[in-house]
C-alpha cells in the first residue's frame, strides 16, 4: 500500500513539474552532502583497485564524469561572485576532455568501443543526482550567508577532488597498461624502447591519453592547490553531538516495523524484527548501566531499577529466541524488505556510536561521557513500551496457515523440540516429522506440528515478556525522563513531542 | 579456492555462496550472544552480518534461490566472515557495492571478540 502511495505522488509530481526536472528519490534518499561523499569515497576506492585492464573502460567512461560533475557545477548557487577565477578550471577541464569522444570513436584506435567502467559510472550517476537535486530546491538556499557560502566552496571542492582522484586513477591505469604491453613484449622477444617522458611505460599506444589524462589531472590539482585542505570545514555536517539521533533511529525503526509487518511479513522479514527488538532491548540496558553510573543521585529508585532488570533481560532473550525460529523457516537467499533493513542498519549504528569503542564494548564510565545518554535512554524506554504492542503483532503471524521453511532445518528443529519436551510428541517416538525425501530435494514444507507449537509457545512469550517489560519501562520513563533528560535539553524534548518525535506512538496515530 | 577460481564463477553463484557463509555467520554469532546474555556485543555483530546478508541477497536475481549447507559448518564466525570477504573481495564488479567494506568492519570486530 505504501508502494502505491508514492506512486500516485510521483505521478502527481510529474503532472505538476516538468518530468525532465523531476529526481526520483523514492529508492535514494541520501542527502546531497552523503552523495557527495559517496563519489568522493568510490573514487577512492578506485584508485586503490585500478589495474592496467581498467584503462579503456576508465578512458570511456570519463567524458560522461566530467559531464555530470560539469551540470552539477552550473546547478549550484551563488554563481554570480568571481566565476572566473572558480570556473576556469572546470571550463578548461571540460574543454580538454571534450577532445575525447572523437579520439575513441576513430576506427582502429586504442582503446576503441566497448563498456564503460562500472564504478565510474556510479560516481557520475551520484553527481547526476546531486546535480538535479540541487537545481530543482537549490534556489531556496540562502547564498547570501557565509555559512552556506563556505558550505558550496566545499561542495565545489569534493566534485573536483573527485575529478582529480578519478584523473589519477586513470593515469595509474595507463601507466600499469603500459608496463603490461612492455612485458608481453618482451616476452615475445620484441623489446619496445621505454619512454624518457612522462613515465618508462608510456609507450604507444598511451602516450597521448597518458598525457591528456594528465592534463586533466593537472587541471584538478590547480584547483585544489592549498584548497582542499580548507574548503571542506565550511560543509555543513551534522553536529557530532547529536543527541537524537538514537530517538530518531527508533522512532524510524518503530514504524518501519509495522509497515512491514502489515505489507511483507516475509520470515526473513521477521527474523530482522524480532533479533533487532533484542538488540534495542539489549542496549536499553546497557545505558541503563551507564546512566545509573553518571547519576546515581538522580536514580532515587535505584532498588527498584535493579529489580526491572531481569524483566528486561527475559524480553531481550525471548526476542532472540523467537528470532532463532523465524530463522528457521528463512533460506540464505530470502530478501529483506530494504527499507527495514536500512532501518535496523541505522538502529544499530546509533546505538554503535554511543556505546562502542570501534570493536569493543564502551565502559559504562565512558559512555556516560558521551552526549545523548540521556535522551537515548528515554528513547529506548519508550521503545520498550511500545515494543508490547509489535509483540502481539509478531504473535500474530506464527498463526498463519501459509507458513513454509526449508524441509532439513524444519525436521531439525522439529526433532530438537520434542527431544527437550518442548513439543508434544507423536504415538511413535521415532516419527520422521518431514518426509525423507522433502529433504533430500531440498523442498519448502508445511510446519510440522512441533515447530508450529513451538513457533506459537515462543511468540506468546515474547508477548508476556514484552508486556513485562512495557509496564516497567512506561514507570521508569514516567519517573525518569524529568531525572534524566539533561535540562537545557528539555524545550527541545517539548518540541519533539510536539511535531511527535519523542514519542512514537504519535508517529503511527499520524502515519496510518 | 584461488582468486581465479572465483572470477570463473557466475555472480549469482558467487552471491549464492556469500549469502550462505553470511547467513551462518549470524546464526553462529547471535547463538554465541544468547549464551552471553541479553547485553552481549555479539547481538550486534549478528545483526551486522544478517544485514550483509540480506545486501548479498539483494543482489542476486530474482528467481535465484539458495538453501543452507546439508552439512553442519564447523567454521567460527571469524573464519566465516573471512571467506565471504575473500569470494567478494576478488571481484571487482561487487567492489562498488558496499558490501566489502561492510564484511572488513565485520572481520575486525569478530577478531576483537575472538568469535
Amino acid at each position: 500500500m505504501a508502494a502505491e502511495i508514492l506512486a500516485l505522488f510521483s505521478a502527481t509530481d510529474e503532472e505538476l513539474f516538468d518530468a525532465g526536472r523531476i529526481v526520483h528519490t523514492r529508492r535514494d534518499i541520501r542527502t546531497v552532502g552523503e552523495m557527495l561523499h559517496d563519489a568522493d569515497h568510490l573514487a577512492r576506492n578506485l584508485l586503490i583497485d585500478v589495474t592496467g585492464e581498467d584503462a579503456g573502460h576508465l578512458l570511456r567512461s570519463w567524458p560522461t564524469l566530467v559531464d555530470a560533475a560539469s551540470q552539477l557545477w552550473e546547478a549550484l548557487p551563488g554563481r554570480r561572485r568571481d566565476p572566473a577565477q572558480r570556473d576556469g578550471c572546470l571550463n578548461r577541464l571540460v574543454a580538454t576532455t571534450s577532445t575525447f569522444p572523437d579520439f575513441l570513436a576513430r576506427p582502429g584506435s586504442w582503446p576503441g568501443d566497448g563498456p564503460a567502467h562500472t564504478g565510474v559510472g556510479q560516481i557520475s550517476e551520484t553527481l547526476r543526482t546531486v546535480g538535479a537535486l540541487i537545481g530543482r530546491y537549490g534556489t531556496d538556499v540562502p547564498t547570501h550567508q557565509s555559512r552556506t557560502a563556505r558550505d558550496i566552496d566545499a561542495t565545489r571542492a569534493r566534485v573536483m577532488h573527485t575529478l582529480y582522484v578519478t584523473a589519477h586513477a586513470i593515469t595509474v591505469a595507463l601507466n600499469s597498461h603500459g608496463r603490461d604491453l612492455v612485458r608481453d613484449s618482451r616476452s615475445q622477444g620484441r623489446a619496445i624502447p621505454l619512454s624518457s617522458i612522462h613515465t618508462p611505460y608510456a609507450v604507444p599506444p598511451t602516450v597521448a591519453w597518458m598525457q591528456r589524462a594528465a592534463r586533466c589531472e593537472n587541471l584538478a590539482h590547480n584547483y585544489l592547490e592549498g584548497r582542499f585542505a580548507t574548503a571542506p570545514h565550511g560543509e555543513a555536517v551534522r553536529s557530532t553531538e547529536d543527541q537524537d539521533r538514537i530517538p530518531r533511529a527508533l522512532a524510524r525503526w518503530d514504524i518501519q516495523a509495522h509497515r512491514t509487518l502489515a505489507h511483507d511479513p516475509s520470515p526473513a522479514n521477521l527474523v530482522l524484527i524480532t533479533r533487532s527488538q533484542s538488540l534495542i532491548t539489549g542496549a536499553s540496558i546497557t545505558l541503563f548501566d551507564a546512566v545509573v553510573h553518571d547519576r546515581p543521585h538522580d536514580v532515587d529508585e535505584a532498588p527498584q531499577l535493579e529489580r526491572a532488570r531481569p524483566a528486561i533481560s527475559r524480553a531481550a532473550a525471548s526476542w532472540s529466541q523467537l528470532g532463532s525460529r523465524w530463522h528457521d523457516l528463512t533460506r540464505p537467499s530470502d530478501r529483506l524488505d530494504p527499507a527495514l533493513a536500512a532501518a535496523a542498519a541505522e538502529v544499530r549504528a546509533a546505538y554503535r556510536e554511543l556505546t562502542r569503542d570501534v570493536t569493543a564494548q564502551a565502559s559504562p564510565e565512558a559512555i556516560a561521557k558521551r552526549p545523548g545518554l540521556g535522551r537515548g535512554f528515554a528513547a529506548s524506554l519508550d521503545s520498550l513500551e511500545a515494543a508490547s504492542e509489535l509483540a502481539h503483532g509478531v504473535a500474530e503471524q506464527a498463526d498463519r496457515s501459509d507458513l513454509a521453511g526449508p524441509a532439513r532445518a524444519l525436521s531439525h528443529r522439529a526433532h530438537k523440540g520434542v527431544e527437550a519436551g518442548q513439543a508434544t510428541a507423536g504415538l511413535d517416538h521415532d516419527q520422521a516429522w518431514v518426509s525423507p525425501a522433502d529433504i533430500f530435494a531440498k523442498r519448502l514444507v508445511s510446519l510440522p506440528s512441533p515447530v508450529a507449537e513451538g513457533l506459537l509457545r515462543v511468540s506468546a512469550e515474547v508477548a508476556q515478556a514484552a508486556a513485562s517489560a512495557s509496564a516497567v519501562a512506561r514507570t521508569k520513563s514516567q519517573s525518569q525522563a524529568s531525572n534524566i533528560a539533561e535540562p537545557s535539553s528539555r524545550a527541545q524534548r517539548r518540541l519533539s513531542e510536539a511535531v511527535g518525535l519523542a514519542r512514537p506512538e504519535a508517529i503511527l496515530e499520524r502515519s496510518y | 579456492m584461488s582468486t581465479a577460481d572465483v572470477a570463473a564463477h557466475e555472480p549469482d553463484e558467487l552471491l549464492a555462496q556469500v549469502a550462505v557463509l553470511l547467513d551462518r555467520a549470524a546464526l553462529l554469532a547471535w547463538e554465541h550472544a544468547e549464551t552471553a546474555g541479553a547485553e552481549s556485543p555479539l547481538h550486534d555483530l549478528g545483526l551486522g552480518a544478517y544485514l550483509a546478508r540480506g545486501a548479498a541477497a539483494q543482489l542476486l536475481t530474482a528467481d535465484c534461490h539458495v538453501d543452507g549447507p546439508e552439512d553442519i559448518d564447523e567454521r567460527s564466525v571469524l573464519e566465516l566472515l573471512i571467506e565471504a570477504e575473500s569470494l567478494i573481495g576478488a571481484r571487482t564488479d561487487f567492489t562498488f557495492s558496499g558490501l566489502a567494506v561492510e564484511l572488513c568492519d565485520l572481520i575486525r570486530e569478530a577478531r576483537a571478540h575472538g568469535c
